[in-house]
């Protein structure tokens, strides 16, 4: 009996099991706290559809550049990617005066700047995460260009959706299923966690390294096509500064979420919605609380680094990390 | 004789870059009708520029060469500048005390972020993404979101005039010049940089040359935020990580420095990568390009020498497999 309780206790305290629910035990643990601090208003039905609507926009960025992320190839460009996705679809919509087109053309310009960030990552052997903190400025100043003289489009005699609600359900499920099965349960999914783990073994038991970053960044590419759709549909309007800050947003989210930075077989499709979901919460309710912004700042970037801290527990080497 | 000759040999290396791009811009401006590209208040604008952007660029590289990606610059230089000026206005010192505050100030918070991540030990781009979010928040904190001002205050505001901002720059690259080739603390981080595991293994102290190399990005970017200071006269506190925008300034002079490593100190070739960016920048500017397509011009230019600097080596490497082929051709 007490050897079965010292293997019980041993199993329950094992690191790794701690470092693997760490990410799952602190959203539940936020929605927790702020369900009390705010007497249930968090968990409340008008609060729920404000969370879901600033949940969506990053956490379909996050599960396509959870792709990326798991070759060991850290996009910044999301940014700059959605701005100049957005403003093409919304430009071309309002010249042809068709839903359909914008849409259409959104996803075809999100593919486009995938597909050149793939080709600029495989075959120029550049590092991903410089050059694409170069092209995410790029992109955007390329969208500055095209809106001209305007400082907005709108498209509001366009998107006639009342409720986003189950538009956001759809495309949240949809595209998280569709991630999901293919990163764990197809070759290419597990291709990429391999190439992430260790680029010259992946490399050298067939794995085409070129064609796999390619194919991670057009998952990324579909992950800001969606993002870009909501943000037109969502606010009918779009501008030079639509997807701002979202390339960082996604970063803080993913690693939240209990994703290793340099990828590998470690990374998880989950990790994108546990870390949007934690991080939004955190915002929702820290801001219902009547903490000003700047204080939410602060309390992001302490239980950033904490939650990292703890979910790379186990992984802890003799050398500094770089 | 020889070594003067190979002296004067690495400074025409040097410095052969800027002048190329001057030329090419001084004479495109003139085929346009513009003739006070470069000279005058234009030259000195373009000096002040390449000492801001070549702080910055210090800062990055300083940490990047050994592989650690500090996204806290942006943050550290405004709160070492916001800091510097709350106290220099609160006890009415002078530009000299405003100077030596605001280099303390970046000097403690870069050594704080050095701390952390040693401590800590976790990926430097995480910690100093969380570091980033938490000085954001203090320096908007400490001002309610207004910042500073010392507008009109031009007593302060020397430091990017002239011959303050080059005494500025030759001071920190000498620093920096006898800290990263004279001293043991250089030769460990050059060690490091080439082989971590190795150095280690021998004794190197890495987490102390970690600290140590965070708290020197955080001297260079508390001196990019005085010169920022001088120029505009406040400084304004940023949320959201808006303040890693300031990242994107030190590419080109990185790379223009990481080719010119090799014939001189990588510092000065940062700094000559500097004065070659604000050439470019000042020369489209004069050329009357509008300045949504300025950011166009400047992210394709900027995006070429990277992967110029990244894959030259293929063309060496070109150039010796043709040789070779010749070579088994006429056997």
């Amino acid at each position: 009996m007490t050897e079965e309780k010292k293997s019980f206790r041993k199993s329950i305290l094992n690191k790794e099991r701690l470092v693997k629910f760490a990410p799952i035990a602190g959203l539940l643990c936020v929605m927790a706290v702020f369900a009390i601090l705010t007497n249930g208003k968090s968990l409340s039905k008008l609060n729920l559809e404000i969370l879901v609507n600033q949940f969506m926009m990053t956490a379909l960025a996050a599960i396509g550049m959870v792709y990326c992320f798991a070759c060991g190839a850290l996009d910044m460009s999301a940014g700059g990617s959605l701005c100049l996705s957005a403003i093409a679809g919304t430009l071309a919509g309002v010249k042809s005066d068709s839903f359909v087109v914008m849409i259409t053309v959104t996803v075809a310009v999100s593919f486009g700047i995938a597909l050149i960030k793939g080709v600029l990552a495989a075959y120029l052997t550049l590092p991903v995460f410089i050059v694409t903190i170069i092209l995410g400025s790029l992109l955007s100043a390329i969208g500055l260009v095209l809106l001209g003289d305007e400082t907005t489009i709108s498209v509001r005699n366009l998107v006639s959706i009342k409720s986003m609600t189950v538009v956001n359900l759809i495309l949240i499920l949809g595209f998280y299923t569709f991630a999901l099965i293919i990163f764990n349960y197809t070759k290419t999914g597990k291709a990429c966690k391999l190439q992430g783990g260790n680029s010259l073994a992946s490399g050298q038991s067939g794995i085409n390294a070129k064609k796999n970053i390619i194919i991670a960044f057009l998952m990324g590419g579909v992950g800001i096509a969606l993002a870009a759709i909501i943000t037109i549909l969502k606010t009918k309007t779009v501008t030079a500064a639509s997807g701002g800050s979202i390339g960082n947003d996604i970063l803080v989210a993913i690693v939240l979420g209990g994703m290793p930075l340099t990828g590998g077989p470690r990374s998880k499709i989950s990790a994108a919605l546990i870390g949007t979901a934690t991080i939004t919460i955190l915002n929702n309710g820290l801001s219902i609380c009547n903490v000003s912004n700047d204080m939410i700042q602060i309390v992001r970037g302490i239980i950033f680094i904490i939650v990292v801290f703890i979910t790379s527990m186990a992984y802890r080497t003799k050398l500094l990390p770089r | 004789m020889e070594k003067i000759k190979e002296i004067l040999k690495k400074i025409l290396i040097l410095i052969i870059i800027p002048i190329i791009v001057y030329l090419i811009f001084w004479m495109l401006c003139r085929a346009r009708g513009v003739t006070n590209f470069g000279v005058g208040t234009d030259f000195r604008v373009i000096m002040r520029n390449t000492v801001y952007t070549g702080f910055i660029a210090l800062a990055v590289s300083d940490n990047l060469a050994s592989g650690r990606f500090d996204f806290s610059i942006g943050s550290t230089l405004i709160l070492s500048s916001i800091l510097g000026t709350m106290i220099t206005l609160r006890f009415d010192l002078g530009p000299v005390a405003l100077l030596l505050l605001s280099l303390l100030f970046g000097l403690l918070i870069g050594t704080v972020s050095g701390l952390v991540y040693a401590v800590l030990r976790l990926p430097p781009m995480v910690v100093t993404l969380g570091l980033a979010m938490i000085y954001e928040a203090i320096a908007f904190n400490l001002t309610d979101g207004a910042g500073v001002k010392l507008i009109g205050n031009d007593s302060l505001l020397i430091w990017s005039g002239q011959p303050y901002v080059y005494v500025l720059c030759i001071t920190i690259v000498a620093v920096l010049y006898i800290l990263l080739n004279k001293t043991q603390f250089g030769f460990n981080t050059q060690s490091l940089r080439s082989g971590q595991e190795i150095a280690v293994n021998v004794g190197i102290n890495e987490k102390k040359n970690a600290v140590i190399c965070f708290t020197i990005g955080g001297l260079c970017m508390a001196a990019a935020g005085i010169i920022n200071l001088s120029v505009l006269g406040t400084v304004t506190p940023e949320l959201g990580l808006g303040s890693a925008a300031y990242i994107q300034n030190a590419f080109m002079p990185m790379f223009i420095g990481n080719i010119l490593a090799k014939y001189f100190d990588r510092n000065t070739g940062v700094i000559i990568g500097a004065l070659t960016q604000s050439i470019i920048f000042a020369g489209i500017g004069k050329l009357g390009v509008p300045s949504a397509w300025q950011s166009v011009i400047t992210g394709i230019i900027v995006l070429v020498f990277f992967a110029y600097s990244f894959n030259a080596y293929k063309i060496v490497e070109f150039r010796i497999l043709k040789e070779k082929k010749a070579k088994a051709r006429s056997l």
